[in-house]
């Protein structure tokens, strides 16, 4: 338990933090409302009943987030062999090595088929 | 708590993933089952870590993990790719490899 | 983590049971509910929920650098991809009901059930043993031990996991990625584009020159007609096109209402886009 105790009272802070703010807003703000913001945007933007398109956003950096992943991988990886570097000696940084070039093939592949170019 | 109710667990989370794949159409929501039916397995290989007092099923769950990852994005790319090609995400409108 | 508490006082033990059960009751449902609900972003949202659950179970496990991978590999990474590609395929995707094969959704059930009836045959014939007494390798030592094992007993499959990722990199490059078929505009091209094509500044910002900056109100060029591209195409251009009212220091602005009768017409030349 004593493992997990920094987390449950950073949980419980901002859990605690949020609830309380919510709490107090509803509380001590004034409420005046009236039509134009009771709106979703009060800027004056009529919102559309169905959202356009069909609902379809565009999300032109979904390739960028399929590489974070497999770089996300990578960094998954590195920190239990940062954690024990010590221990495992020269072997551990021969591995890790080996692995950090085959993953800058990948990395490399990419970069040259434009992958991490913005459009 | 008794390893058996994590595994109990695990049963459970696997036949309802396996169910959603084979009854669901939509092809992103049939690989989100997949990947509950990996994640169930994950928690029976840790019970089973836990009951054989070693950290060897953590490191197979890890990797399970790993490759799940890898997975999600190759077949999330051939996902793209289909819609892209057919405008539609359901697996019924992707079976023209059998004709 | 059951270990640790296990050992210390009985309430611990009660407590790690009745968590267990709440997560064991979320996790169930999240998952019936994944499977139930008809749209790919609630699944999506279920599927986080099952996912968090098995996580604080590998915490309470004593796995809690799994626990913590994940969080941040499967729900943060994994099921934010997901997301990704529901927003690109459209939000209110919805399956149909219809069956396409006859009798599918029966025999998927019985499926199920048959299958559980095995699984749960299996496991109540297999003898598995009581959880193993707290050690620090199910606590700090989690990490170390983890480690040792990745860089040691299972060099080669970590080692292979970079051509895993390799493959998984060259898969998403070649399956979504579109290749570039022209070569990009340089930012010279697209000035000289911008010359040529006759409008050189961009549109107006809708309210321009106009008597109200709402959204919806069309700004006025510099004849007075109001541009009807400066409104979004979403929305009615409101037809109030008088000229913008000129109010010297001192003098107080008329209301529009009061005298929006007596002034003339506006000139309505120009765009006649507006008006409809």
């Amino acid at each position: 338990m004593r493992l997990y105790l920094p987390i449950f009272i950073l949980a419980l802070l901002g859990f605690g933090f949020a609830s309380f703010s919510v709490f107090m807003g509803t509380r001590l703000g004034p409420k005046r409302w009236n039509r134009a913001k009771l709106e979703s945007y009060e800027s004056g933007i009529e919102p559309t009943p169905h959202p356009p398109g069909g609902g379809r956003i565009p999300v032109k950096y979904y390739v960028t987030a399929m590489l974070f992943i497999v770089f996300d991988i990578e960094i998954i990886f590195l920190y239990p062999w940062a954690v024990t570097f010590n221990k495992l000696g020269a072997f551990g940084l021969v591995e890790m090595v080996t692995f950090v070039i085959t993953v800058l093939v990948a990395y490399a592949y990419v970069w040259r088929r434009g992958g991490l170019e913005w459009d | 708590m008794s390893p058996v109710h994590y595994v109990a667990l695990s049963v459970i989370l696997f036949m309802i993933g396996g169910v959603g794949v084979l009854v669901r159409r939509n092809a992103i929501v049939v690989f989100m089952c997949v990947e509950l039916m990996l994640n169930a397995c994950n928690l029976a290989f840790v019970a089973f870590a836990r009951v054989h007092d070693n950290l060897d099923g953590q490191v197979i769950a890890f990797f399970v993990m790993v490759v799940a990852a890898a997975e999600v994005v190759v077949g999330l790319a051939i996902l793209m790719a289909i819609y892209r090609a057919r405008r539609s995400a359901s697996v019924d409108d992707a079976s023209l490899l059998k004709y | 983590m059951t270990g640790v508490l296990a050992a210390g006082t009985n309430t611990d033990s009660v407590a790690v049971e009745t968590v267990f059960w709440i997560l064991a009751v979320v996790a169930v449902a999240a998952a019936l509910a994944m499977i139930l609900v008809r749209r790919a972003v609630h699944c999506a949202i279920m599927l986080a929920v099952v996912m968090l659950c098995l996580a604080t179970m590998y915490a309470m496990q004593g796995a809690p650098f799994l626990a913590f991978v994940q969080i941040i590999v499967y729900t943060g990474a994994v099921l934010m991809l997901f997301l990704f590609v529901i927003m690109l395929i459209g939000i209110t995707a919805a399956d149909s009901i219809v069956e396409t094969i006859k009798g599918q959704r029966l025999a998927a059930g019985l499926a199920a059930i048959g299958l559980l009836v095995l699984l749960a045959l299996g496991i109540g014939h297999a003898a598995i043993g009581p959880a193993a007494p707290p050690s620090p390798k199910y606590g700090s030592g989690n990490l170390t031990g983890i480690a040792t094992l990745i860089f040691t007993t299972y060099v080669f499959p970590f080692e292979v996991t970079g051509a895993l990722l390799i493959t998984a990199a060259l898969g998403a490059m070649v399956l979504a990625h579109r290749e570039r078929i022209a070569p990009r505009p340089t930012q010279r091209d697209l000035a000289a584009r911008r010359l040529a094509s006759g409008q050189v500044v961009g549109d107006p910002p809708p309210g321009i020159y106009a008597l109200h900056d709402s959204a919806d109100r069309p700004a006025l060029l510099p004849d007075g007609s109001p541009a009807a591209s400066s409104v979004s195409s979403v929305l009615n251009p409101r037809t109030g096109t008088e000229p913008p009212q000129v109010v010297r220091p001192g003098e107080k602005p008329q209301l529009e209402a009061a005298d929006g009768g007596e002034r003339e017409p506006a000139p309505s030349a120009g765009s006649g886009r507006a008006e409809s």
